[in-house]
């Protein structure tokens, strides 16, 4: 039988590379579990904000329907509710705006249209921020001018 | 310094506005004499207000209905029916790829250019039943409702949320309505017009299946605004409402009956929270094109009587 002969550096070499590939294989599942139990911990918190904002979105829903059948004032109070559990929430902040513009409270609409800017700056969409100034300038002008309702023009 | 703030705290502000406005009615220089309408006038033109459109006209021996109806409302709808085309629209809406999600919307059809008399074009009404409850106990009973122009709309969006950045295009009805007053539009201006225009609307997207909303526009002069009411109603109904109004050369004199003396301004959406309380961002529902269009005819000027007259 033909001997193989391996120069002792070669040896090293290959016992490092054997117990690197050993220290893999048994250690691995223990990394794998490390990763998985160290991205639940972080999931576990966004499933929190999630549930949050779950709830708050179904009573945003809920807000919206009562306000296509006109029922505006179940409709703010679901809104309301929706804002308590997630303030952050831009679709409930707009829509509790315009009820509150529809009932003539214009300052609470101006109020809830910053609020709305301020958390878009925030995101990084300026943009949309700058869309909110044309309803809120037409409430201002409202506040200092008072109803000047058209009666030309047919 | 913060508006809102004077307006809370400071009691007299109310009085000092006041006078503010006042003056600006007295003295017509002034910009808060001039302007309600929003949005801003291409480069190099500047708003017109409802007296001096009428005094053009008047100065041409024209009447004031002439002027607005025959006119002003042939012009307006003109102009914003050129639009953007379907693949500049789709090109646009292309390019916003990153942003949130961005809707172009773009004329498909042309609105229909009426004379303004309601009675005599059966093709422009709306049977209304909201305007009809409005009107009952009015002088006049109106169970219609006739926009100057409609159509319908292409809306297209680019679905950042989906991470395709698909370019997906929807159809939206459309009315279109020129205006030539000098105080605000408010749901029960013109025996509820605009209560009308809302009623029929927002029933079209009840019955369909839109992913969009459908449009109010308003062509108007500098000094019409978009009242408060109409703006928060128009909203709760599902209705977008834009503004695009009449503007002049600034500085340099042209014939009155030229066609880069006029242009109306980019259309501006009066409601964007209702859009983007869907999660979309704003687009452009017309490109203004100076140089497109005539607002005075050229036999104005050679003194020959209008056909259709008043």
């Amino acid at each position: 039988m033909r001997q193989l002969n391996f120069s002792f550096k070669r040896k090293v070499s290959l016992f490092w590379a054997m117990s690197l590939t050993l220290l893999f294989i048994l250690c691995g599942p223990m990394f794998i579990k490390w990763s998985d139990d160290s991205n639940a911990a972080e999931r576990g918190e966004s499933e929190e904000v999630q549930r949050i904002k779950a709830e708050s979105d179904a009573l945003y829903r809920s807000a919206k329907e009562k306000s296509y059948r006109g029922a505006y004032q179940e409709a703010a109070e679901d809104v309301e509710k929706a804002l308590e559990i997630y303030p952050e929430n831009i679709p409930a902040i707009l829509h509790s705006a315009n009820l509150k513009a529809y009932s003539g409270d214009h300052l609470g609409a101006i109020r809830a249209w910053e609020r709305a800017q301020e958390i878009y700056r925030k995101l990084g969409q300026p943009e949309n921020a700058e869309l909110l100034e044309t309803p809120k300038r037409i409430h201002y002008r409202e506040i200092l001018e008072g109803e000047n309702v058209s009666s030309e023009g047919e | 310094m913060n508006l809102m703030w004077l307006v809370r705290n400071c009691s007299s502000f109310r009085s000092l506005a006041f006078l503010a406005f006042s003056l600006g009615l007295l003295f017509p220089g002034s910009a808060l004499a001039i302007k309600r309408a929003e949005g801003n006038c291409p480069s190099g033109y500047k708003p017109v207000e409802t007296r001096t459109l009428l005094n053009y006209g008047r100065n041409l021996d024209l009447t004031d209905n002439v002027t607005r109806v025959d006119r002003f409302q042939f012009f307006s709808l003109n102009h914003i029916q050129r639009g953007m085309t379907s693949s500049s629209a789709r090109w646009t809406t292309g390019r916003s790829r990153g942003a949130s999600i961005f809707s172009v919307a773009t004329l498909t059809q042309n609105p229909s250019l009426g004379n303004g008399e309601e009675e005599e074009d059966g093709a422009r009404k709306f049977a209304s039943p909201a305007r009809e409850q409005a009107t009952r106990r009015l002088t006049r009973l109106y169970r219609q409702v006739a926009p100057d122009g409609y159509g319908a709309v292409q809306v297209y969006a680019n679905n950042a949320l989906s991470r395709t950045h698909r370019v997906t295009a929807a159809y939206a009805p459309a009315f279109y309505d020129a205006k030539v007053t000098n105080s605000n539009i408010n749901p029960g201006s013109s025996s509820h017009q605009a209560t009308g225009f809302i009623d029929v609307l927002e029933r079209s997207t009840a019955r369909s299946d839109l992913r969009t909303f459908p449009i109010l526009a308003y062509l108007t002069i500098s000094d019409t605004g978009m009242g408060s009411n109409l703006r928060s109603s128009v909203s709760l109904n599902r209705v977008t409402l834009w503004q695009s109004f009449l503007c002049e050369l600034d500085g340099i004199d042209r014939p009155i009956d030229s066609v880069a003396r006029f242009t109306m301004s980019q259309p501006v959406i009066i409601n964007p929270d209702l859009v983007l309380e869907q999660g979309f961002s704003v687009g452009r529902l017309s490109v203004p094109r100076p140089g497109t269009f005539r607002l005075f005819r050229t036999d104005d000027i050679n003194g020959e009587p209008p056909p259709g007259g008043s």
